[in-house]
């Protein structure tokens, strides 16, 4: 058998001890780390939907200008089609509004009958980034021709304020849940330290490497957070798949995020998470520890 | 093979001169007492020499080498040309006498054949019969004498013992003695930091003698004397 399989073998065989023989210890610290690694991932999965509805609102904001009666309306049509903005530019006549208008609300029809259409023109526009809106909208209103620019920037704007914030609190909670994981994994390693200080004692003493030291301790904290993810995992993703088969009847027009290869890219990204702040953790630990004793 | 040049060592918290211009030379092969009362300065003395601290004036070099420039990673390699044994053995409760010696060796890097090794080394002490006895079934001085096999299992060519018969009755003091003099007749230069009179004049070997810290004699007739 190779050397350092020989040696990667015993270090886990020692981790394996550790964790059993300390199994209140292991247990609570995999408890700590479970929860603040489901609230973690409850937030990235709505945020991750946030974004979703964010995107589906953006692709369908249009710009439309409403024209005068005396505008020059295809010299208007081809200046907007030449902004790098527009995707596309659609002129609207006056009686196509008016059609359109009493499609949607049927009890209109009889008044549209009775009085002349009150419709302007209007130029209707779909943007490539809704986030210029606001520089398309300045560059209408200053053309000849156009009496007003009407946009549905307003309610995106309240949704990406919105999601900013979430965005802000979900940096503090990232960082506040994972300080607490880090902490439930330092003192745990640090309570498996103790309890073998005196085989620490005589492997320093024979001439024992501080990679042979610290290897059963980072493999014991790989294991926890292992096992705090596995834990997390199982109940995060039933979970989720749960609570949007109910509410989707109750909310149709929401665009849930059902895509199985970004689900686990987040299941992905959490495993590898808890993993580096059980390895993390742990080389905090044993570094402290052998730093003290040298 | 071991060399203090002008050695001082105080413990600036304390205000503590636990060593002052200590000068001698120990040759390989060589079984040396390190006596004194206690607070004489041996247990830094042996201190020195595993590179537990390092002096604050003066150079402690072993085979040449200053200790003082070994970087940490160079530690291991020293420790593992040196075994130590303990007054209170220090053996691990939970492992058997073979286990503890098979766990120092893996601790060392040592690969192959490790049961095979650990039960020589309990050979050479007498106690391979014992082998699957766990420390707390073990007489004190058969404890020791596992924790001797423990510091030579390695095959180290320097073993250094604190107080290694403190915990024992005359008789078995004899032979734990016998048993490093065996080892020190195979090639094994061996040093023994002691405060014991009967120890020291149990069987004559050369002497070095601390008192606060100087060394105040160097007596190669060996003897009690302080």
């Amino acid at each position: 058998m190779p050397r350092g399989w020989d040696a990667l073998s015993y270090a886990l065989s020692q981790a394996l001890r550790a964790v059993r023989g300390n199994w209140i210890a292991s247990v609570a610290t995999i408890t700590t780390m479970t929860l603040s690694l489901t609230i973690l991932a409850g937030f990235s999965l709505v945020s991750l939907n946030l974004n979703q509805v964010l995107a589906a609102l953006q692709s369908e904001l249009e710009v439309t200008a409403y024209l005068s009666e005396r505008a020059d309306r295809s010299r208007l049509l081809d200046t907007v089609r030449g902004w790098p903005e527009v995707v596309r530019a659609e002129f609207i006549g006056k009686d196509r509004a008016l059609a359109e208008l009493v499609a949607d609300l049927p009890s209109l029809s009889v008044a549209a009958g009775l009085v002349d259409n009150p419709l302007p023109d209007t130029l209707r526009m779909r943007l490539a980034d809704p986030a210029q809106t606001s520089v398309v909208r300045v560059r209408l209103e200053q053309l000849p021709g156009v009496d007003g620019v009407e946009d549905g920037s307003d309610a995106v704007n309240t949704f990406l304020a919105v999601s900013e914030a979430l965005r802000v609190v979900g940096v503090i909670l990232i960082v506040v849940l994972l300080s607490s994981a880090l902490f439930a994994i330092v003192n745990s390693i640090r309570a498996a330290i103790t309890a073998r200080e005196d085989e620490i004692e005589v492997q320093r003493l024979v001439g024992a490497t501080r990679n042979f030291i610290r290897a059963p301790f980072l493999i014991e904290g790989f294991l926890l957070g292992l096992m705090s993810a596995t834990v997390t995992l199982g109940l995060v993703i039933p979970g989720y798949q749960l609570v949007i088969a109910r509410l989707t009847p109750q909310l149709p027009f929401v665009p849930f995020v059902r895509d199985a290869a970004l689900l686990g890219q987040v299941a992905g990204l959490l495993g590898l998470l808890a993993v580096l702040v059980g390895l993390v953790g742990s080389a905090i630990s044993v570094s402290q520890h052998l730093r003290e004793r040298n | 093979m071991i060399e203090f040049k002008h050695v001082t060592k105080t413990y600036a918290r304390t205000h503590t001169h636990a060593l002052r211009n200590v000068d001698f030379a120990i040759g390989k092969g060589e079984f040396v007492y390190i006596t004194g009362h206690s607070g004489a300065g041996k247990s830094t003395l042996l201190a020195l020499v595993l590179r537990r601290t390092v002096p604050t004036e003066g150079v402690v070099s072993i085979a040449g080498q200053d200790l003082s420039r070994l970087r940490d990673g160079q530690l291991p390699l020293l420790r593992r040309r040196i075994g130590m044994v303990f007054q209170d053995h220090r053996l691990l409760p939970k492992l058997s006498a073979a286990d503890n010696l098979t766990f120092a060796l893996r601790a060392t890097g040592a690969h192959g054949q490790l049961e095979q090794k650990a039960l020589n080394a309990l050979r050479l002490v007498g106690l391979a019969h014992k082998r699957k006895a766990f420390p707390i079934e073990l007489s004190l001085g058969e404890q020791q004498r596992v924790a001797i096999a423990r510091a030579l299992v390695t095959n180290p060519p320097l073993l250094l013992c604190d107080e290694p018969t403190g915990n024992l009755d005359p008789d078995t003091s004899w032979e734990i003695l016998e048993l490093l003099n065996d080892v020190n007749i195979k090639g094994t230069t061996v040093v023994i930091a002691t405060h014991s009179r009967d120890l020291v004049d149990a069987m004559k070997h050369r002497t070095l003698v601390l008192r606060n810290g100087e060394l105040v004699r160097d007596d190669d007739r060996g003897g009690y004397s302080l």
